[in-house]
């Protein structure tokens, strides 16, 4: 299973963007408005399509549509 | 209330003392809506109060949610306090689950969620904490309701004499032997498939129905 495209997915589902629009260096907050509440929901989506428990440590650094990305290229 | 370092086992020992020595005196007056309460002891699910009311809820927690034997969890935060709430909530036999309330809330907002989901456990919910502002619900809580399908039922309760506390929500804590009323109402049911717009009126409704059966524990003691 490719995680990368995984978790594009979620995060275009997210943000309400196309994944084609999710450049890396976009911020979740500032760039695409994804919210406290959206935050948590995109977290749990992300855990159940990579198959993962996410730390809060790793929660905490995931800013970035490429932050979602690499951590999901790591996972695998 | 800031405890650190070597006062924190006393602390907690003597919180401890006092919280179960205060909850095993109250009176519990009336309880209406006792149908709603069994949904609660169907996990998972979240009973919800205002933070306010967060120690006038362990009456219930320790009468009807313990005893029914499934896990029952809070959210205690990393700070010193959270730590005491930790460990006197664990001493009860009350799972606790931690998190930062950095960025929001969401990594703590998550492990309640694995809580509800992998633990199918009761979580004690109090929606317009960790913080405030008071009596106004946030999101995050329906959030949990959506992704988890686990209701929240909401509840009031009222104690006949007590103080409140000089805390952001004006915590009241009972006296001994005062009587509590329990008002538990219609349980707010979602799913992943709800619009922003269902969920920010279920949000709505939550704040109101609290407020209705706050109100109401109040006429229940008179």
């Amino acid at each position: 299973m490719d995680l990368r495209a995984a978790a594009s997915k979620v995060l275009a589902r997210a943000s309400g963007r196309s994944e084609g629009d999710l450049r890396p260096e976009l911020d979740l907050v500032a760039d695409l408005g994804i919210d406290s509440p959206k935050q948590l929901e995109l977290l749990i989506e992300l855990e159940e399509a990579l198959n993962v428990e996410i730390s809060d440590e790793d929660a905490a650094a995931l800013e970035t549509v490429g932050d979602v990305l690499d951590y999901a290229a790591g996972v695998g | 209330m800031k405890v650190r370092g070597a006062a924190l086992p006393a602390a907690a020992v003597a919180v401890r003392l006092l919280s179960g020595t205060l909850t095993a005196s109250y009176r519990l007056h009336r309880l209406e809506g006792a149908a709603y309460l069994d949904r609660v002891l169907e996990p998972p699910a979240m009973l919800a109060c205002w933070h306010e009311q967060a120690a006038l809820s362990l009456l219930l927690v320790r009468r009807r949610l313990l005893p029914a034997g499934g896990p029952v969890s809070i959210l205690a935060s990393h700070s010193a306090d959270g730590e005491l709430a930790a460990r006197v909530a664990r001493a009860w036999g009350i799972r606790v689950t931690r998190g930062s309330t950095s960025r929001g809330g969401r990594e703590a907002a998550l492990n309640l969620y694995r809580e509800l989901v992998k633990y199918r456990s009761t979580l004690l919910l109090m929606p317009d904490g960790p913080r405030g502002p008071a009596r106004k619900p946030k999101a995050g809580s329906i959030v949990l309701a959506a992704m988890s399908g686990a209701p929240i039922v909401p509840a009031g309760l009222a104690a006949d004499r007590g103080l409140r506390l000089r805390s952001w929500d004006r915590m009241i804590v009972g006296a001994p032997f005062t009587r509590v009323a329990v008002a538990v109402g219609e349980p707010i049911v979602l799913d992943r498939g709800s619009t922003d717009a269902e969920r920010e009126e279920a949000r709505l409704e939550l704040g109101a129905r609290l407020d209705d059966l706050t109100a109401r524990a109040r006429c229940l003691l008179s």
